[in-house]
């Protein structure tokens, strides 16, 4: 029973990142009905970020998290306006916008000169840009659309694809790291048989500073309640005069800012950064979803924190090889058990 | 055989196991239900057959009976169990249940150790996995032996398919994925059609995991990891989830796209990414979508044509 | 009436086919001396899960293509690398070598990076007759396969026994525990080696962990691990894995008296990299040692250093290895008639390689000497 203290530990601020994670997730699909599968995406990139930040412009890690966060939001609103928003209406704005992203691709992808890349990156950014705007201005879509639950959830899968495989082009498969001495590695001492490192204290600390955040900005603040408000009603919502679109953005930022913030805290935590590293907190991430609920914030929380001691005690005292089949167990026998969430109470998705 | 033929008939041989497991998903879209669990089902179709054709001499077109049942078998329970849920929880569970296959894949000889007395008892290998002993092709009509159950498999299944689509049957499955409840009004037994789609796609997929283990010859876990099951969602979906012959002109394009862009390298998964994302969104019927290409027809010749394009 | 004339047509075109072939190859055997260019091709994971490894390797064949085509061993004849990338999957493998073999006419092929893709890949190979040299193939069933197939990459069973004892010697220790990755065939067989290797020499296995490929958290493990109080820690890992090990086992406390004892995985410069510190007094058994004195061997780590701006891993040593033992088996062999090649493949002894004198025995597996390392402020050195 010695190492059970630490194992706790252990949990704990895995849990933690693990929530920041999941309430993302969970937000976007409690507001818009969708699993976006590039949440891991947006995770990884969210790392790469201030990995960039940290050894290219040489910022501090006070500097670096927040402009990551920043980054990977509007990542998120990207993803959204790409991915999402032409499954449920089609603008021109939006048309224009997958022509200016495809140039920016062939940009970055093309065998081009320096200069000729840079003009061809340009253009297509400016079209993107030009695109963004008309589409969020445009009122009347060219097609209010009705399209199969599941559109948006491939939709989502081919764009982890191409997200990945710009991070590969970037920084190669291989697993980089921070640079060392950015944080002390000295080890707090709690107990006799526990310790715990400052990052993970970090880690711990910022994640339940964010929860908060979040929290307050969800139930306290007129954004918040506008999301709710679409997350009950989108028609109500829009009938009300709430610019439905331009909320559905503010989500997805806020999503994707929760992400990043993951990323580069997991990033630290274990100084392992790679383009895959969004594969394996995705599976782990809809458990913790399904587990708490779809669309509930706070059970999403509280699922993370049990997942992280399910991993942790499983290992510790059964055996690590089937340390996965627990939480898919875990997953499949909620599923069965209460779809709705161990922690929801929303809407029931049975037949 | 012609050269086209002989320097790619391994693409070949994956094409058509593709489409038999783009077929399987089509299955259970056709009805409705966004099911993952099919690269699961391959993996206990691959592991069956490997087992019992590297341990007895029974051939493959005969192992490949039990290797469907026993996926069957295990459909039906899971089935009664998860099909109550719908869209994203399904796929949730399903992925779940392929991910449970694969580690029990991995850790199978541990748990078959427990039950034995002898504790260096090999069965699935772990991450090595089962290897199936090489046999060099004999051309057989033009076509190399091992390809022949491939392409006899593809036929009955795409007839299988098709017949379903033009029966009493398949108007019902089409019905319960277009208006559950209106079905279930008009006095469908909605459960037990669902019931019946799925565990027909398990089998289906069963039977493609089995034929390819002579073709794959290594049969182990890493095959069929969750990429696996997307792959097979992403046949389906771009070729089109309301005709049968989508999934096999999805699996087609797919299965031979990495070897035709083999020029991008590195940047080939972004074509693909590009491939499926654009497909869904501006094309949802996918690429057969007999909707379409009937007004694209109606438009380019400016008349109308009717039929269908298939 | 016209099927029947297509069918006699395909018959006829066949029929040349099969004809064309065959004397081409009694065009090759009946060649003196070398000239031309001989294809031979690398099949590397250079996308997918394993792609972090195939680069490595690419580099380094290409390196030694180079270097040989330069330098004139072949007189005349030139070496022409063809490099596919099997996405580390095996139908990528099975894809890759059917093109190579029926299209390209390749007389050998290098790889296919991972073990469980040579089984898949590999036969297609010895029923053409074409050679295959694996050069990170560490699992058995591998050279089983034919007599065309041949590796350079060290099998664990040969590098593990030497490990555990000459560590133990120096660091005399009775209890450990094991860690390993079990769904990688690299890593798990390393750890059976591992295991068999310390039940022999009677030395206590406290317990036994296991973690996947891209796991980034084993403190669960550690932290069991640190509570039964192991002399040393065998761990088979590669190196991504391995260095969070390390790092995650000094977090948590576990005394540097610990010593982490790794295989073959270890053998990257990436370890020191991403571990920094913490990698300090890590032990590895491995194949080749970047400071070996073994002749070519400083000039490789400068080359390629040149061009790719870091050390080489293991896998890239092994690779450009492997490049010279074919280069050198096609110079005695004084034709690129495969069959001949092999032969003389068969035959190489004591051939001066950065890996040192190599020879392969009679089941075409290598036979060199492995080294024990440690690292020592952030750098391999021999273990003394």
């Amino acid at each position: 029973m010695t190492q059970l203290p630490q194992q706790l530990i252990n949990g704990v601020w895995q849990g933690a990142a693990l929530a920041l994670f999941a309430m993302g997730y969970t937000l976007v699909f409690g507001v818009l009905n969708v699993v976006n599968l590039a949440h891991g995406a947006t995770f990884m990139w969210g790392a790469f970020i201030a990995f960039v930040c940290v050894t290219k412009l040489n910022l501090s890690l006070w500097y670096s998290i927040p402009v990551a966060m920043i980054g990977a939001g509007f990542m998120g609103v990207l993803l959204d306006r790409l991915a999402f928003k032409p499954l449920r209406s089609l603008t021109a704005g939006s048309l224009v916008m997958w022509a200016g992203f495809l140039v920016l691709l062939t940009g970055m992808l093309g065998d081009w000169s320096p200069g000729t890349r840079r003009v061809v990156i340009l253009s297509g950014s400016v079209v993107l840009l030009a695109g963004l705007i008309q589409d969020f201005r445009s009122v009347r879509p060219l097609r209010q659309r009705e399209v199969p639950h599941l559109a948006p959830m491939i939709s989502s899968i081919g764009a982890t694809f191409i997200l990945v495989s710009l991070a590969m082009g970037e920084f190669g498969a291989q697993v980089s790291r921070f640079p060392m001495n950015l944080f002390p590695i000295k080890p707090y001492q709690l107990t006799s048989n526990a310790v715990i490192s400052p990052i993970q204290a970090l880690v711990l600390v910022l994640s339940l500073t964010l929860m908060i955040i979040l929290h307050l900005l969800i139930k306290r603040t007129q954004m918040g309640r506008a999301i709710r408000g679409i997350a009950w009603s989108e028609r109500t919502s829009r009938l009300l005069g709430i610019n439905v679109d331009f909320v559905i953005a503010q989500t997805f930022f806020i999503s994707g800012a929760l992400a990043g913030a993951a990323g580069v805290l997991l990033g630290l935590a274990f100084n392992r950064l790679e383009p895959t590293m969004g594969h394996e907190v995705e599976l782990a991430g809809l458990t913790v979803i399904i587990v708490g609920g779809m669309g509930s914030i706070g059970g999403a929380a509280l699922a993370a924190f049990l997942v992280g001691m399910i991993r942790v005690l499983s290992v510790a005292y059964i055996d690590s090889s089937f340390r996965d089949a627990f939480v898919f167990g875990l997953l499949i026998l909620v599923l069965l058990i209460r779809p709705s969430g161990m922690f929801g109470r929303s809407k029931v998705s049975r037949a | 055989m012609p050269d086209f033929l002989s320097h790619n008939i391994t693409v070949i041989n994956f094409i058509l196991i593709n489409m038999a497991l783009g077929l399987s998903i089509y299955l259970t879209l056709s009805t409705g239900l966004l099911s993952l669990a099919n690269a699961g089902f391959m993996a206990i179709g691959a592991y069956t057959t490997a087992l019992i054709i590297t341990r007895t001499d029974i051939p493959l077109g005969v192992a490949i009976v039990p290797a469907m049942l026993l996926a069957a078998l295990v459909a039906l329970p899971l089935g009664m169990l998860v099909l109550r849920l719908r869209d994203v929880y399904l796929a949730i569970a399903t992925l779940g249940f392929g991910e449970i296959v694969r580690i029990a894949a991995l850790n199978g000889d541990k748990v078959v150790r427990w039950f034995s007395d002898n504790k260096d008892l090999i069965v699935f290998n772990g991450a090595e996995g089962i290897t199936l002993s090489y046999v060099t092709p004999k051309i057989v009509l033009g076509l190399p032996d091992s390809t022949w159950p491939l392409l006899i498999y593809l036929l009955v299944v795409t007839y299988l398919a098709f017949t379903l689509q033009n029966s009493r049957y398949g108007r019902v499955l089409a019905s319960i994925r277009q208006d559950e409840t209106a079905a279930h009004t008009l006095g469908i037994d909605v459960v037990r059609y669902k019931l019946l789609a799925f565990v027909l796609s398990a089998a289906i997929a069963a039977g493609a995991g089995a034929l390819s283990a002579p073709v794959m010859r290594v049969i182990d876990p890493r095959n069929y990891v969750f990429s696996k099951a997307v792959d097979i969602l992403a046949y389906a979906v771009l070729g089109g989830m309301t005709h049968w012959f989508g999934p096999i002109v999805g699996a087609t394009v797919l299965t031979s796209l990495p070897e035709i862009l083999s020029f991008l390298k590195d940047q080939r998964d972004v074509a693909n990414g590009l491939i499926i994302m654009i497909s869904t969104i501006y094309l949802p019927g996918g690429l057969v979508d007999p909707k379409m290409w009937r007004s694209l027809a109606k438009f380019v010749l400016g008349r109308n044509t009717s039929g269908s394009t298939a | 009436m016209r099927n029947r004339l297509c069918f006699l047509l395909m018959a006829v075109v066949a029929f040349a086919l099969m004809a064309g072939d065959s004397v081409c190859l009694a065009a090759d055997s009946s060649a003196k001396g070398l000239s031309g260019e001989i294809p031979i091709a690398g099949v590397w994971s250079l996308t997918g899960d394993a792609a972090v490894y195939g680069p490595s390797q690419k580099n380094a064949s290409e390196l030694a293509v180079d270097e040989i085509n330069k330098s004139g061993m072949l007189g005349e004849a030139k070496l022409k690398l063809i490099t596919e990338d099997d996405r580390s999957t095996k139908e990528g493998a099975i894809t890759a070598f059917d093109k190579l073999i029926k299209k390209d006419k390749v007389i050998a092929i290098l790889g296919p990076t991972l073990s469980n893709s040579a089984k898949a890949s590999n036969p297609i190979a010895q029923d053409a007759k074409v050679i295959v040299l694996g050069v990170s193939n560490t699992a058995s069933g591998i050279v089983e396969i034919g007599d065309f197939i041949f590796r350079d990459s060290l099998p664990e069973s040969v590098v593990q026994p030497n490990t555990v004892k000459i560590t133990r010697d120096k660091l005399g220790y009775n209890k450990v525990a094991v860690m390993y990755g079990d769904d990688d065939v690299f890593t798990k067989g390393g750890y059976d080696v591992f295991k068999k290797v310390l039940d022999d020499s009677g030395i206590k296995i406290l317990t036994i962990e296991t973690f996947k490929k891209k796991d980034t958290d084993f403190s669960a493990q550690l932290t069991k691990i640190k509570g039964l109080n192991p002399d040393q820690i065998i761990v088979s890992a590669l190196a991504e894995e391995a260095a969070g090990i390390l790092t995650q086992a000094r977090q948590l406390g576990i005394p540097d008296s610990v010593h982490i004892i790794g295989g073959n995985g270890f053998n990257s410069p990436k370890l020191a990299q991403l571990a920094g510190p913490a990698a300090e007094g890590a032990i590895s058994g491995a194949a080749w040692f970047v400071g070996n004195d073994t002749p070519g061997n400083k000039k490789f780590v400068e080359e390629y250093n040149k061009k790719t701006g870091s050390n080489p891993d293991q896998f890239a040593a092994q690779a450009y290895a492997g490049v010279y033992i074919i280069a050198n088996a096609i110079k005695n062999a004084g034709s690129s008639n495969p069959q001949a090649v092999r032969d003389a493949l068969a035959k190489t002894k004591d051939l001066d390689t950065v890996l040192g004198k190599f020879s392969f025995n009679e089941k075409r597996d290598p036979v060199h000497f492995p080294v024990v390392q440690t690292i020592k402020n952030g750098k391999f050195e021999l273990f003394k």
